[in-house]
């Protein structure tokens, strides 16, 4: 009799996340209601404990995401307009299971300091899904900052730019998707790292034969 | 190869027949290298690097790949460096989510003098922890499903303990000394393959990393070929030879030793692979890892499994061990497509019979 479980696509995997026991916490994708996704957070490590740390996972991308919840067992959500957005909400995950247990949950504001131009960055909400960045400071440079962190938006959440505009990015179920601007903004401000970050685990874990590895 | 008036088998009888070229009910499901996941590491308990240094965790975790996922052989030794441990080379364990490797820049081995099979070869707790998972495997399952070993080839422990460049510029410089350098490692392959075979393995996977980036086929018939032969008359078991990369060079070969099977990349076609081997040879192929089954989704790990049943490929698996982080509904979808195959030309050759 199989321990598997048949919960969706896995679209994300933690292979040992951090703050409990190095166990492996995945991010499932499935069709719900009507035509909407969810996104069930799981794992098939058996220890006491890993229920809170699923349930704080789901929390944190409830919280950081502005997702909403699914009922059952504390562990699936979806976003609220029902849509897929997957490269977001894979994100999201990620970015949850770094928040350590018991931390306390904050969403992100739509601003931020950025070190690089020193310049603060902030982001407008325009209604139906569209947002503007804006930084302030010297004019010189300031366009070029503006258009690469909203290149990082559509990067990291697959949004569209806003027609004849670089710097205003939509989201293409046209709504409002607030926290998760603030959380990804950071993000957005240096998007090739964030990208590093992901090739990184990916070359994790694959065995190459004895010529090919890189000693 | 298949024929629908086969009496059911069980996945033992399935993978010996098919190392055979019998008839089998249905393809056999193989994995002759590993299909160890961070995931199913979880479900059992047995992590990396311990799954591969205690044989209860080894046999736990090798287990899934019969009980959880359906395939229709258990592979206990997921690495390559089991006898290079016990060899001396010097190791680097990892964690969980990475594979143990030998730390090749520092060769134990610079000439072939240097080269001794230590006398606790066989009962380093490195080898012993396969045998004695292989034992254990045996006693839970029985004749339910075919258990494989595995035995390092010389080419791969001269990588081990040479270094890869040393070795490679030893082969090129002074045939005579390499040649003499594989004779004398060969030994550790024979032991190591015959302790698992008293173990209880039914068959034994022998990787020998003559890949095809940087060895040819040529290369392979000079210095491989009679020994891979060898091997066969010496070790009493169907060995599956698997060598990575593109082999299409080196088939003919291949086909020629004698060896039961050939494990073969997907770097080479199933169809021109089969049209090479000319049923000499099971081939077991060929799924790819790093751009299917690590990142595609469960349909186009079907496609290519169909691609290989197609081509009639003898046996079905991913092409080498399988990403740690690989998704398991892309590994179920192997057995799954396998048996949707069958049905669906059972139902269409029942249709042409009507």
């Amino acid at each position: 009799m199989t321990r598997l479980v048949d919960i969706g696509i896995r679209i994300e995997l933690v292979s040992m996340y951090p703050h409990f026991h190095d166990i492996s916490i995945s991010l499932y994708e499935r069709q719900g209601d009507g035509d909407s996704f969810e996104f069930q957070v799981h794992s098939y490590a058996g220890r006491a404990g890993v229920d809170q740390c699923l349930r704080h996972v789901t929390a944190a991308m409830i919280t950081l995401g502005g997702m909403i919840p699914v009922v059952g067992d504390g562990t699936c959500v979806r976003f609220s307009c029902g849509k897929q957005h997957r490269k977001a909400c894979k994100r999201i995950f990620l970015e949850a299971c770094k928040i350590e247990l018991g931390t306390e949950l904050k969403s992100r504001p739509m601003f931020i300091f950025d070190k690089k131009t020193e310049r603060n960055i902030n982001v407008d909400g325009l209604g139906q899904g569209a947002y503007r960045i804006n930084a302030d400071g010297e004019e010189d440079g300031r366009a070029r900052r503006i258009t690469a962190i909203a290149g990082g938006f559509v990067k990291l959440a697959e949004m569209d730019y806003v027609e004849d505009s670089d710097q205003t990015v939509v989201f293409d179920c046209n709504n409002d998707h607030n926290s998760l601007i603030g959380l990804l903004l950071k993000r957005a401000l240096n998007v090739r790292a964030a990208m590093r970050e992901q090739d990184d685990s990916a070359g994790r874990g694959m065995l190459s034969a004895p010529s090919a590895q890189q000693q | 190869m298949t024929d629908v008036r086969v009496q059911p088998m069980t996945s033992r009888e399935r993978v010996l027949a098919g190392l055979r070229r019998e008839p089998v009910d249905r393809t056999p499901v193989c994995n002759p290298t590993s299909v160890a996941t961070v995931e199913l590491m979880d479900l059992v308990d047995a992590y990396f690097p311990e799954a591969n240094r205690d044989p209860e965790m080894m046999a736990r975790l090798a287990a899934t790949g019969y009980t959880e996922l359906g395939f229709d052989s258990i592979m206990p030794v997921f690495s390559i460096i089991q006898e290079s441990s016990a060899l001396g080379c010097k190791m680097q364990w990892e964690q969980k989510d990475n594979w143990p490797t030998v730390r090749m820049r520092e060769p134990i081995w610079r000439d072939v003098d240097d080269i001794r099979i230590p006398n606790d070869f066989l009962t380093h707790p490195d080898t012993v922890c396969v045998i004695e998972a292989i034992k254990l495997l045996r006693k839970e399952f029985g004749d339910e499903v075919a258990i494989i070993g595995k035995t390092m080839g010389p080419w791969t422990l001269g990588y081990h303990c040479f270094g890869v460049e040393p070795f490679l510029l030893m082969s090129l410089d002074d045939p005579g000394k390499t040649k003499l350098a594989l004779e004398r490692m060969k030994e550790a392959t024979i032991q190591f393959g015959v302790a698992q075979i008293e173990a209880g393995a039914d068959a034994l996977t022998l990787p020998d990393h003559a890949t095809g980036d940087l060895v040819s086929g040529e290369y392979y018939d000079r210095y491989l070929k009679d020994m891979h032969a060898e091997f066969v008359d010496l070790i009493p078991v169907p060995l599956i030879l698997h060598i990575c990369g593109r082999t299409v060079d080196r088939m003919n070969s291949i086909a020629e030793t004698g060896m039961a099977a050939f494990h073969f990349d997907s770097k080479n076609k199933p169809q021109e692979s089969m049209d090479i081997t000319r049923d000499r040879i099971s081939l077991i192929g060929n799924i790819n890892n790093p751009e299917t089954l690590y990142a595609k989704e469960p349909d186009a790990v079907c496609a290519e499994v169909c691609a290989n049943l197609d081509a009639g490929v003898h046996m079905v698996g991913p092409e080498c061990a399988i990403p740690l982080q690989t998704s398991i509904e892309n590994l179920l979808a192997i057995p799954r497509a396998v048996r949707d195959w069958h049905a669906d030309h059972a139902h269409n050759q029942s249709r042409v019979a009507r």
